[in-house]
């Protein structure tokens, strides 16, 4: 986890930065001395291998749509993403994305007998925006097809209109899918994923809990 | 790491929860308060009261009854002593009230 955390970090400090294959142990160490490096017979252009037809690619991006499951003052309801992926490794791919949720706009706090605010919406209220930084990791591909998990954390607004609570949260996301090569570069995609962690909110409530759970798919195109 | 997730599950474990809801029981002093209907603050309803309008005891949720008051139905809780009617705040009792449509007198909780 750690090592993802680190691999987020260093993927959005790179900025423009172009994605590369994993380097190879064996290879020699550039910094190393001339002597120390064996000899180049010339300076011929070196061959980049293209992607195959079914590959993910060093980028990509992706539009999902589907639904989400909450409640309390967690927003539910429809669900749609856009993500950007960028290789990070052979099998690990830095996955990037920005989800709006929509829920109906259904009241669903009041004031206890003590007269603290108590929400308990429903699975499908509210609306939410996130930006999420995870980590995708891609299992062996079996035919067109390629399982993943995917790991990481997000930063979110979430709006209950009608009863005028808002806050930021702050969830974790775990989840796995498949991908599923259907032409050269592009793939549909599936996925569930599971949301937990902590929001800050208005109107007194503080800090709650968040706990959802989302089930998109969608389609995703190679860029390079 | 380890501390945010025993955070998270000891958040999630205190779950806001309450005896009462926006059907019947919360705190309230205007009818979007409520989902249907705020008996407004004062003696009969400290506080004030999200209730929902009933013909029978079968139309209020449980632990309530359907009592004549106000011109109609409304649910209330149910009560045998006054200790029951504490968790709703000073100035509440448990009192005899006209059942709904049943011609006899129940124990409910309410102001006077």
């Amino acid at each position: 986890m750690r090592r993802h955390l680190i691999a987020i970090a260093a993927c959005a400090t790179a900025g423009a930065a172009h994605a590369q294959p994993a380097p190879d142990p064996a290879a020699p160490d550039p910094a190393a001395p001339p002597a120390a490096r064996p000899p180049v017979a010339t300076a011929a252009p070196v061959a980049t291998a293209a992607p195959a037809d079914g590959d993910v690619g060093d980028q990509a991006i992706s539009a999902e749509i589907g639904v989400a499951a909450g409640g309390r003052v967690t927003p539910g309801g429809l669900r749609i993403a856009g993500q950007y992926l960028y290789q990070l490794s052979d099998d690990d791919w830095f996955d990037g994305a920005a989800s709006f949720t929509f829920g109906s706009g259904s009241a669903g706090c009041f004031r206890d007998r003590a007269d603290a605010v108590v929400c308990q919406h429903g699975v499908a209220d509210g609306a939410g925006v996130e930006l999420e930084a995870t980590i995708r990791h891609m299992f062996a591909p079996q035919g067109v097809f390629r399982p993943f998990v995917r790991l990481g954390v997000g930063l979110g607004l979430v709006r209950f209109g009608n009863d005028d609570l808002s806050g930021y949260t702050i969830p974790a996301h775990g989840g796995g899918g498949l991908r599923v090569a259907i032409a050269p570069g592009v793939a549909m995609v599936a996925e569930g994923e599971l949301v937990l962690g902590l929001g800050s909110f208005t109107r007194g409530i503080g800090s709650q809990p968040q706990l959802g759970l989302a089930i998109t798919a969608g389609t995703e195109f190679r860029l390079k | 790491m380890r501390t945010a997730i025993l955070a998270i599950v000891g958040a999630l474990a205190a779950c806001q929860s309450s005896d009462v809801s926006r059907s019947v029981g919360a705190r309230c002093s205007v009818m979007n308060d409520c989902d249907q209907r705020c008996l407004a603050p004062s003696t009969a309803y400290p506080g004030g009261f999200c209730t929902i309008a009933c013909g029978a005891r079968t139309d209020c949720p449980d632990r309530t009854t359907c009592a004549t008051r106000d011109g109609g139905g409304v649910c209330l809780f149910t009560c045998t002593t006054e200790t029951d009617c504490e968790f709703l705040g000073e100035g509440w009792h448990c009192l005899p009230v006209d059942l709904q449509g049943g011609g006899i007198q129940v124990k409910a909780c309410a102001g006077t």
